[in-house]
């Protein structure tokens, strides 16, 4: 909390180091292997997966290389990892005309509405047919 | 109104958007809602709606990480406790 408020400048490189260790993290352990793993409340009280379940496995994965076992684990993060990546280089790494010209596309209202639709149906359709 | 326009709020999408990836929570899609609005609200001129928009946003994003995190603890005291269970 103390961090998260602290100035945008000190923000950007708790970010980057909170990111390292993750990455650092996921690049050692294997989700599949290891049950202290940090399991997804959603699917341990309800049962079915939420969205960004098998973000873990698919990181996991990727950073091995093994892009189609990513793809797999989940879907939704073929579309949602770009999307996020591309708004924290815009805010981040880009500035003026081109850093508003990037953002009046991602942060429009049908971009953002289309990502919250499709995060919805891709929960309900991967708890349907299992994927 | 006033008549110096204030500087844009920090919209908060990234922390929203991460919140429905990583925690799992619904509350992801309340914060992603809000930090959309900020934008509009800004560029509609009502300047306090889309700080008090930008402050939501940033409030829901924590509850569901909070949440997110407090649920890994419990978790892991109760695995903890069954693993201690087993082997005892």
């Amino acid at each position: 909390m103390a961090l998260l408020s602290l100035h945008h400048f000190h923000n950007r490189y708790v970010f980057v180091l909170f990111g390292i260790i993750v990455f650092a993290c996921l690049y050692f352990l294997d989700p599949l292997q290891y049950t202290f793993m940090p399991k997804c409340p959603f699917k341990l009280l309800t049962g079915y997966s939420c969205g960004g379940c098998g973000f873990q496995r698919c990181v996991h994965a990727l950073l091995h290389g093994n892009f189609i076992q990513a793809i797999k684990f989940n879907l939704f993060l073929c579309y949602a990892f770009p999307y996020l990546l591309v708004l924290i280089i815009n805010k981040y790494l880009l500035k003026g005309k081109t850093s508003a010209f990037v953002a009046s596309i991602v942060e429009h209202k049908i971009s953002v509405l289309f990502y919250v639709c499709a995060y919805l149906s891709w929960t309900i359709i991967r708890n349907i047919y299992n994927i | 109104m006033e008549q110096n326009a204030p500087l844009k709020p920090d919209n908060n999408m990234i922390l929203a958007i991460f919140t429905t990836l990583c925690c799992c929570l619904p509350l992801g899609i309340v914060a992603i809602i809000k930090a959309s609005n900020v934008n509009n609200l800004y560029m509609m001129k009502q300047y306090d709606a889309a700080i008090q928009a930008s402050a939501d946003a940033k409030k829901w994003s924590l509850i569901g990480i909070g949440l997110g995190v407090v649920f890994q603890v419990i978790y892991i005291i109760f695995y903890g406790a069954a693993v201690f269970a087993s082997l005892s």
